[in-house]
């Protein structure tokens, strides 16, 4: 039905990248609904855009910055920084081995 | 006594000493453990608390939706993947809500990552809709709208990204204000669609809109996109008598279910009565904004969801849902390489078309009218059916999404069966006063055709 | 591996670009406001949602950051952008707390630059290498290790970073290490980073290949290709490790390339132990940064004046202040060492201004210069006490007239050889005789007095 497809291995790829796991029927399902969504939005197309440039905020805003030396109100405690991590050592953050670091 | 108040009635009750705040909270803590197994609205309950600050919104209970972070009190996003998520930091907008005298009832059910336009993606299970609990609520602010809509609150935060306050405001029969994007601040908000995300208030009356509105809207040095133009006094502009010019756009009034386009219809002979000119305008196709929400927010959905690694916060990414996951995923297919041009720019420069059609149209008309969503609310479990899942249903919000215009959802009246249905109005940007004062004047005109004042008996 | 790689050398020719990083010395870090001097604080003590990405936390940009930012590019001689803005770079690491950096991708805040670099170590004294970007991005966090965990100190994350890319202008390791600490030099003289090697404020990153010298490229007007490949080399922390880590790495590529082989494209360390460099499994395939414009920070956009004011506002750079120096009367080599650092040069400075009250700079410079860099007056001299020992060394010694002229009698009877040979036309024979009547005063004449009456005695 759609006539854009995307092929599992893709699919896999994509995952990858976004660092995400897929058991077998996700792939499934995803693969056949990415083909939908890329039909669709083929639709763009229609439209000429060769004298448009692209909108990358809708705020009419530049040059917002903060000063230098501001108070840090946000601080975290250290009982904060720590509050919702599962697995700490040394007053630091546990990560799954590194190799060649 | 307190049942249907809104909170300026509420806020009265409380100054003229008819009740005291403790009481108030007591009372929807009470309707709470009472209805909230049957709707699962509420993913968190407040027990004991209380705010001694005085300020507009003293002792008034709030339902907040569970992606705004609340210091100290359980914020899920409804996932999983933050279970157990406690923050050690307060969102702008909440922070802004207590040092006005606010309370928090609870967090309330979304879309999990308020992925969705139904609550039904929630790794929690689905909000019921109070009018008919085989019914979705609408999502993603689907727990708010609930929760207000049966009394479970006088009123509550929801956001939007494309329709995720107005949707559920129409579909649980409860008024719904989607801000001008940057109005609201953003700074503790779980992040779906950065440069769509609109904190904003459901409420039972469009007084209540105002009020919250004036609480938590203004510049935020903590967001860069929060907007440095002054607020109003939202409530004051809301009650002077204006007549404005309502453009009525054909691409906006197709595909209609028929007691919703007939309640449409009779809504634009009430402004017409009130004075309003009515005038036709015409706009780009919504298709297109489906094509250009869909590309730009899933590439920000993905972005934003990187962080989540589990090892400072949170669960492991296997804890994803599959639709976090399908989003994630088309996100990083049209910002891969060799498809950033063909999609993101793209979707890029439609988004000016779109900009540039509004402007365009609001210098003819004051606002655009029609409905955030063709039909009343589905079945449960309908939506999987439909392939776009939410894009095709919000169709008529995501144009003015993609532009970052304001647009308040009004309940219009029920549907044949008994469903609420609305109509929503669009305006220019920073024209939230106006949206707010045609809103007020067909509210006391029209006491939205009862549902209101109906729908807070659902749940006794 | 030969050493000697002397025809090898002729045949071939390294193409080297670089990466340099350097962290900024701000008050606050770049998107929030920690405490930028994260160096040896207790890990973790020094973040907040921004910088350790929790969920809703937005990023501000730092303004002095940027501005310093382009003072750097505008040190480097760059041209500084008019418009400009941050963007996304996706990877997923445990240092990099959103799953994306925030960075420039095309639209950086300075390019095209350039440096001439004059060093009497370069080949022919001055070299011109050429900047191909600067920008500016956020540092990622720490991994450390503990026993058999890695673990993650935020400190550091978000702390201004700014990047520098070189084009593959240097063809010898000598080059690479001049050019690099005259960029040392120069950061420090901005005062906008310590560009500590050791600390990690300045990092470095050859991309070193290797490509046949061909004949074309002895003619003028035609370059050669690049080379099809090249390595990365990281972990790298002194100039001389530069220059050995090079070194190898271009003997390496000979090797490889002389068997007929071309060396893989990939990413290696330094171990400065082993004097080697290894491959590192970890980051080698070609990274889908997939970049997109960052949504939470708005663009930026620079008036000509006030780019110009930023280029006009610059201080004497390294290479302006040894012109200066030499036009004042300075040795070359000595204005060279005297401006490596500010420390020195402000020294010195100081020191000529006191000597030279009352007279004119340029009459005591090039002396002062000197003595400081011949070590003939210690520097740990106050510079008062430093133009004592210098007045003292240059009073005019009194000469006893009478025994000079018996001295002299007595040191040009027992030399005649250097005697005939200086009335011969060897004028330099002079310094010998110059010498013997100096011994002989024992400290009691001028030299150049002493001189005067030798050539007087002399003439014929």
């Amino acid at each position: 039905m759609s006539t854009k497809s995307i092929s599992k291995d893709e699919v896999l790829h994509l995952a990858k990248l976004a660092s995400l796991t897929l058991n077998e029927a996700e792939i499934e399902k995803l693969t056949s609904q990415f083909g939908q969504t890329l039909d669709y939005i083929q639709n763009l197309d229609e439209l000429n855009t060769k004298q448009t440039k692209p909108t990358n905020s809708v705020v009419d805003l530049s040059n917002v910055t903060f000063e230098d030396g501001t108070p840090n109100e946000r601080k975290l405690s250290h009982e904060a920084v720590f509050s919702n991590a599962k697995n700490v050592k040394k007053d630091g953050f546990v990560v799954g081995r590194i190799a060649n670091q | 006594m307190l049942l249907g108040k809104t909170i300026t009635e509420i806020k009265k009750l409380i100054s003229d000493k008819k009740i005291t705040k403790d009481e108030v909270f007591a009372y929807f803590a009470e309707r709470i453990a009472n209805h909230n197994k049957t709707l699962n609205a509420y993913l968190t309950v407040q027990q004991n608390v209380s705010n001694q600050v005085d300020g507009l919104l003293s002792g008034i209970p709030l339902a907040i939706k569970d992606n705004f972070c609340t210091r100290g009190v359980r914020t899920t996003a409804s996932a999983k993947v933050l279970d157990n998520f406690i923050p050690p930091y307060e969102s702008t907008v909440t922070a802004r809500l207590l040092k006005e005298g606010y309370v928090l009832l609870g967090k309330t059910n979304m879309d999990a990552w308020a992925h969705g336009s139904s609550t039904e993606t929630s790794d929690y299970g689905p909000t019921k809709n109070p009018w008919d609990i085989t019914r979705s609520p609408g999502g993603s602010s689907g727990g708010t709208a609930a929760a207000v809509s049966a009394y479970l609150a006088p009123a509550g935060l929801g956001s939007e990204t494309a329709g995720s306050i107005r949707q559920p405001a129409s579909w649980s029969g409860v008024v719904g204000l989607k801000p001008t994007y940057g109005r609201v601040p953003r700074y503790g908000v779980i992040a779906m669609g950065s440069s769509l995300d609109c904190p904003g208030p459901l409420t039972l009356s469009t007084e209540d809109a105002a009020l919250i509105l004036q609480v938590i809207a203004g510049k935020d040095p903590f967001d860069a996109t929060s907007a440095p133009q002054q607020t109003e006094n939202y409530v004051e502009l809301m009650k002077e008598k204006k007549t404005y010019t309502i453009g009525i756009a054909e691409e906006y009034m197709k595909g209609l279910d028929e007691d919703v386009y007939k309640a449409l219809l009779d809504s634009i002979h009430v402004f017409e009565k009130m004075g309003f000119k009515t005038k036709k305008v015409s706009l780009l196709s919504p298709q297109y904004a489906i094509s250009v929400y869909t590309i730009i927010q899933r590439a920000e959905v993905m972005s934003n969801l990187a962080r989540y690694d589990g090892i400072r916060y949170g669960n492991a990414r296997t804890a994803f849902g599959t639709e976090a996951k399908r989003r994630s995923m088309l996100g990083t297919y049209t910002l891969s390489y060799g498809y950033y041009d063909a999609f993101f720019k793209k979707a890029q420069k439609v988004r000016t078309l779109i900009i540039e059609d509004f402007k365009r149209v609001f210098k003819e008309v004051d606002f655009v009218i029609g409905t955030p969503t063709p039909i009343t609310a589905l079945q449960l479990g309908e939506f999987e059916k439909y392939p776009f899942f939410g894009e095709l249903m919000d169709q008529f919000n995501e144009p003015g999404a993609m532009a970052g215009i304001p647009g308040i959802s009004l309940p219009t009246g029920l549907d044949r069966n008994g469903l609420p249905m609305s109509l929503h109005l669009m305006a220019n940007y920073f024209r939230e006063s106006d949206l707010l004062n045609a809103a007020f004047q067909f509210e006391k005109e029209t006491d939205f055709m009862g549902v209101i004042k109906k729908g807070i008996h659902n749940f006794k | 591996m030969k050493n000697d790689t002397s025809p090898m050398i002729n045949k071939y020719e390294p193409v080297i670009g670089l990466e340099i990083h350097v962290e900024l010395k701000t008050k606050s870090k770049m998107f929030c406001q920690c405490s930028a001097d994260y160096f040896g604080s207790p890990p973790n003590t020094n973040v907040c949602p921004v910088c350790m990405g929790m969920p809703g936390a937005l990023p501000v940009p730092n303004a002095t950051a940027i501005a310093w930012m382009q003072r750097i590019g505008a040190a480097l001689h760059c041209e500084l952008v008019t418009h400009s803005k941050f963007d996304r770079k996706h990877y997923s690491y445990p240092d990099l707390p959103k799953g994306y950096q925030i960075s420039q991708y095309d639209e950086p805040f300075a390019v095209k630059g350039s440096i001439t670099v004059a060093s009497p170590y370069l080949k022919d004294r001055e070299k011109t290498f050429r900047i191909h970007r600067v920008h500016m991005e956020e540092d990622t966090a720490k991994l450390i290790h503990v026993g058999d965990d890695t673990i993650v100190d935020f400190n550091r994350s978000s702390v201004p970073l700014v990047e520098i890319v070189t084009e593959p202008d240097f063809r010898s390791a000598e080059e690479v290490k001049v050019f690099l600490e005259e960029l040392h030099t120069i950061i420090r003289y901005l005062g906008v980073s310590d560009a500590d090697l050791e600390k990690g404020s300045m990092r470095m990153e050859p991309n070193i290949s290797v490509r046949v010298v061909s004949q074309k490229s002895k003619v003028e007007g035609t370059h050669d290709q690049l080379p099809k490949y090249k390595v990365e080399v990281k972990n790298i922390n002194s100039f001389n490790f530069v220059k050995r880590a090079i070194e190898y790495e271009v003997r390496r590529h000979i090797e490889i390339l002389e068997s007929g082989k071309l060396p893989a494209q990939e990413t290696r360390g330094w171990d400065s132990e082993k004097g080697k460099t290894y491959s590192q499994r970890t980051k080698e395939e070609a990274h889908d940064y997939r970049y997109f414009p960052e949504p939470d920070i708005p663009p930026f956009h620079f008036s000509e004046e006030y780019l110009k004011n930023i280029i006009s506002d610059l201080p004497e750079l390294p290479s302006e202040r040894v012109d200066r120096f030499v036009k004042a009367g300075v040795k070359e080599m000595d204005a060279f060492i005297l401006t490596r650092d500010v420390e020195s040069s402000t020294y010195f400075e100081s020191v000529v201004a006191i000597a030279s009250q009352g007279g004119k700079k340029e009459d005591v410079m090039g002396k002062i210069a000197s003595m400081i860099v011949n070590k003939r007056i210690p520097i740990s001299l106050s510079p008062e006490q430093f133009v004592n020992e210098y007045h003292k060394l240059t009073k005019p010694v009194e000469t006893d007239t009478a025994l000079l002229r018996s001295v002299i009698k007595d040191v040009i009877a027992v030399n005649q050889k250097a005697v005939t040979e200086y009335k011969a036309g060897k004028l330099n024979s002079i310094m010998f005789l110059v010498g013997q009547v100096m011994k002989q005063m024992k400290g009691k004449a001028d030299a150049q007095t002493v001189r005067k009456a030798l050539e007087g005695q002399l003439k014929v």
